[in-house]
């Protein structure tokens, strides 16, 4: 079975051409930012990153494209979308970059292997969850459901900006870290629509709508990167263990980031909303004019409360739990699980290797099956310029940039670090 | 230098990555949409006021229509001309006037010529006194006129006016005017006795601060007191034997105006031509013609009837002091009905004008009041028609046409509808098949395009009561293309032809109060979302 598993990571790992070699757990870390990366064994360095992933189990990526890039999305880029739709589908991404500062200490209350670090970043997160009747009814329109009932419930999506101000201890040599990070909320919207069905009468005479929501969101007056409109704290942790004391081949990671939250303030709007509504056409009076409205529609059983108050919301907490195992002194493979709580993430399985092909450059590849998407392949390597400059480029969704119109991930990320 | 420029290097890539957020352009799709645009419920009732409409017990309709025809003019009654009536003084013999003394003070009956009336008394509703002095007294004369019978708020109608001295370029003159309105005068003289007679007095004096004047013999004072534009509000007398009348006129008549094309039979009519008299005299009426005219089909009937071309005998109103209103008008109804009279035929015409030609011939009798003929300006004599049309006909491709204001300007979101469809869903209550179509037209009522369907509306079958129980659902599809929707935001106005048979065919059918159809405009549009 192990000899199985060593020929199916060979198959793997040969498609690239620099070979195995061995790198730390923080080598490429990608979508993490984990404060893993800020260890460095020998002096301080100062790096900046960026980061963006965008990924979903149908909404490919031309789609997405045509989206942010404000292209006409014609039905061919619908079809291919609503094909791959399943009951319940999820959309999420990230962008996120920073810039910090780590330094290695001689000597902490006269212990030794210690680092410290301190780093600004700007985190911006969004993720949902939705029926197919969403995405069908928003982009093809309430004509395919004559007769029928889109139902576009449950549906909860979730936008997170906010800035951070990091800082904290890398123990033991890098295995183990934690810290603490101070956090600038600057948007907030969430919706929740517990129930939410539209039918539409055959020959369109009617339309009933039923709706339950909730809606949460940050000051809509203030917004752009300078307001403030919540502060919150959060805290990573990770540790690295290995499976026997003295024989680092064999480890285990457990790894929780972003655990905490971010108070709103008293601007913040919170509306709850329960609603059933029968429209049937605008009531006209044909002596007067055309456009003599009398009524419009009647509302039954509506509930609806809006108020304007505090509230928190918790961050999307990343887990990870990954083991690794060091086949030879150039090759580290390694397999875990990553979750996100409060996301509408999927549990992502993940493997990885890495190969270190010389001193100053390394490679890896990964294979995942989860998360916001379904299978995503990834490539990246790590190279250092002279003696102070280390360069790393990573995608863990390659495939988003080789068949955009038939694949749903997409991500990058870099990341430069000066040694000093 | 070198640890500068890294440092700058980094804080550059830090900024790009901070400012590289920016808000993303707005995609667009099309989407299909179907939906109900607009709804309403077409009546009788919704189309007609309730004011022209009675029901009756068995809640057929019946339709009350009242078309004034003639409203005669009370100046052709009583006409009061303008006049001038002069007062001319001489003095007889020299001789010397103090200060302040009276050498004028007379009274006098003024003679009112009124053509053919007989006044003795009058309420002006408005006029104008105009007065003109002239005295060649070589010293200031304030002189008084005074109608003692003209009363106003207890009032009589007095001026003093001061008429400035005569020079050795001629007389003194004043010209002055005043206000009549509201004055009641009694026209009998000072006797009681007269008509048309305004009595007055004048009196003259010196100006009491002046010197004493020598008047020389024949110097003269000569007042001229006219009336002009007098307008009676009440007057009274007896008002002559006069014949009017109205030649060949026309009048408009609205029923039937939005009617265009088809025969329309009806099951009855009736019709009553009222005279009411608000005037306080008896008066002779001949209708010598009544003819309905259809200018769209050119086609004119003439009203028989048996009261046509004889005399009908007015009867005077009642003035009434005491009560209001105070003129008791004197009603004389001709009913003509389809046993009676050709109405049903004038009808079925339906015409847009009727042609009369009346005669009227006040106090035939001579003077029956003892001068007691009196005209209120409130009151006159008006003819109208007051039609009762029971709502049971039968429509052969009656068509209707109106034109409604349409603007797309006004419509939300019309500018990202691509093309599509409009369905028109009708669930008619009433016995009538129909056909709409729709004309659009630019602001200078210019035609630009149609929308016209295959379709028709059905009509609700009838039961063993020739009534209807239940409503009929039609569809009419209008096909909106892309050049269609180019069309339609030139368009300012829509004309409407609606074209109406009634079914079953041939038959008088009754239009019931609970008669209604129901209409939807539903669309089907390829409408394009654009999330700018």
């Amino acid at each position: 079975m192990k000899e199985t598993f060593k020929i199916l990571l060979l198959l793997l790992f040969t498609t690239f051409p620099p070979f195995w070699g061995g790198s730390g757990w923080g080598a490429f870390s990608q979508t993490d930012n984990s404060i893993r990366d800020y260890y460095h064994p020998t002096s301080a360095k100062l790096s900046i990153d960026g980061y963006y992933g965008i990924n979903s189990n149908a909404i490919t990526n031309q789609f997405t494209k045509s989206i942010i890039k404000g292209q006409y999305i014609d039905n061919d880029l619908k079809n291919k979308v609503s094909k791959k739709l399943g009951d319940e589908n999820r959309f999420g991404g990230d962008i996120n970059a920073g810039i910090y500062f780590s330094n290695k200490l001689e000597n902490f209350i006269g212990k030794t292997g210690i680092s410290y670090y301190i780093g600004l970043r700007d985190r911006e997160h969004f993720d949902m969850s939705f029926s197919k009747d969403l995405f069908d009814l928003g982009f093809y329109g309430n004509s395919r459901f004559a007769d029928d009932t889109a139902n576009f419930s449950p549906l909860n999506f979730n936008l997170l900006r906010y800035q951070q101000f990091e800082f904290g201890f890398l123990f033991n040599d890098g295995k183990m870290g934690t810290g603490i990070s101070l956090l600038k909320g600057e948007q907030f919207l969430s919706a929740d629509v517990s129930k939410g069905t539209m039918f539409t009468a055959a020959d369109g005479s009617f339309i009933d709508v039923e709706l339950a929501m909730k809606l949460k969101q940050s000051d809509t007056e203030n917004y752009g990167f300078k307001a403030i409109n919540g502060v919150g704290i959060s805290a990573d942790y990770f540790a690295i263990i290995n499976l026997k004391k003295t024989d680092s081949t064999h480890q285990f990671l457990f790894e929780i980031k972003d655990l905490g939250f971010i108070k709103w303030n008293k601007n913040s709007l919170e509306s709850t909303v329960d609603t059933a509504l029968h429209y049937d056409g605008v009531e006209i009076n044909l002596r007067d004019s055309f456009y003599t409205k009398n009524a419009i529609n009647t509302n039954l059983n509506t509930y609806k409360k809006s108020e304007k108050r505090k509230f928190n919301t918790a961050l999307p907490v990343f887990l990870h739990l990954a083991y690794s195992v060091d086949f030879t002194a150039r090759l580290k493979v390694i397999g875990g699980f990553k979750y996100r709580f409060f996301a509408n993430y999927s549990l992502c399985y993940y493997m990885r290797g890495i190969y270190k092909i010389n001193d100053h450059f390394s490679a890896s590849a990964k294979l995942a099956f989860g998360g916001y998407g379904k299978l995503n392949f990834g490539l990246g390597i790590k190279t250092q310029i002279g003696k102070k400059f280390n360069i790393t480029l990573t995608s863990d969704n390659l495939e988003g940039f080789i068949l955009p119109a038939h694949t749903t991930g997409q991500g990058a990320f870099i990341s430069v670090e000066k040694i000093f | 230098m070198k640890r500068i420029l890294k440092k700058i290097f980094c804080l550059v890539i830090l900024f790009l990555f901070f400012s590289c957020r920016k808000e993303l352009k707005k995609p667009s799709w099309d989407v299909d949409l179907l939906a109900p645009l607009a709804k309403s419920t077409l009546s009788i009732k919704n189309l007609i006021p309730d004011s022209l409409l009675k029901t009756n017990a068995d809640s057929s309709l019946i339709l009350v229509y009242q078309n004034p025809i003639y409203n005669f003019d009370l100046d052709k009654i009583l006409k009061i001309p303008d006049t001038t009536m002069r007062e001319f003084y001489t003095i007889p013999v020299k001789f010397l006037v103090n200060p302040g003394q009276k050498f004028i003070n007379d009274t006098s009956n003024n003679s009112y010529p009124i053509k053919n009336a007989e006044l003795s008394y009058c309420i002006v509703k408005s006029g104008i006194a105009k007065l003109e002095a002239r005295s060649q007294v070589r010293e200031a004369i304030e002189f008084t006129y005074k109608i003692p019978n003209a009363i106003k708020n207890n009032q009589s109608f007095e001026i003093k006016l001061s008429v400035p001295a005569a020079t050795d370029n001629g007389p003194g003159v004043l010209i002055s005017s005043f206000d009549l309105s509201g004055y009641a005068i009694d026209m009998r003289g000072t006797n009681g006795l007269r008509t048309n007679t305004i009595y007055t007095y004048v009196t003259a004096r010196t100006n009491p601060d002046g010197k004493p004047v020598w008047v020389e013999e024949n110097d003269s004072l000569i007042f001229t007191f006219g009336f002009v534009n007098m307008s009676p509000q009440y007057a009274k007398g007896y008002f002559g034997n006069t014949k009017y009348s109205t030649g060949i006129e026309q009048t408009p008549i609205n029923l039937f105006n939005k009617i265009t094309n088809g025969p329309l039979k009806l099951e009855d009519a009736s019709l009553k031509l009222t005279i009411d008299n608000g005037v306080g005299a008896d008066a002779q009426f001949v209708i010598k013609n009544l003819t309905a005219i259809n200018s769209r089909t050119n086609n004119a009937v003439a009203l028989v009837h048996p009261k046509i071309g004889r005399d009908l005998h007015i009867n005077r109103a009642l003035d009434d002091f005491n009560n209001l209103p105070q003129v008791k008008t004197s009603f004389y109804s001709l009913p003509m009905n389809s046993g009676n009279s050709n109405i049903k035929a004038l009808l079925e015409n339906m015409p847009d004008k009727l042609e009369y030609d009346f005669e009227i011939e006040t106090n035939p009798l001579g003077n029956q009041s003892g001068g007691n003929d009196f005209i209120n300006s409130k009151y006159g004599l008006k003819v109208n028609l007051d039609m009762e049309i029971p709502m049971a006909l039968t429509a052969n491709n009656l068509t209707l046409v109106d034109t409604v204001e349409f603007d797309t300007d006004k419509i939300e979101n019309f500018p990202l509808i691509v093309d599509g469809t409009l369905t028109m869903l009708v669930n008619n209550g009433f016995p009538l098949d129909a056909t709409i179509k729709l004309y659009l037209l630019d602001e200078d009522d210019e035609l630009i395009d149609s929308l016209l369907t295959s379709n028709s509306i059905a009509a609700s079958p009838v039961n063993a009561a020739n009534k209807t129980s239940e409503k009929k659902l039609s569809k009419l599809i209008y096909n909106i293309s892309k050049v269609r929707l180019i069309e339609l935001s030139f368009t300012k106005k829509i004309l409407i032809k609606v074209s109406f048979t009634t079914v079953p065919t041939g038959q008088i059918m009754k239009f019931y109060s609970d008669y209604s159809m129901d209409l939807k405009l539903v669309g089907q549009f390829n409408y394009s979302i654009n999330t700018d």
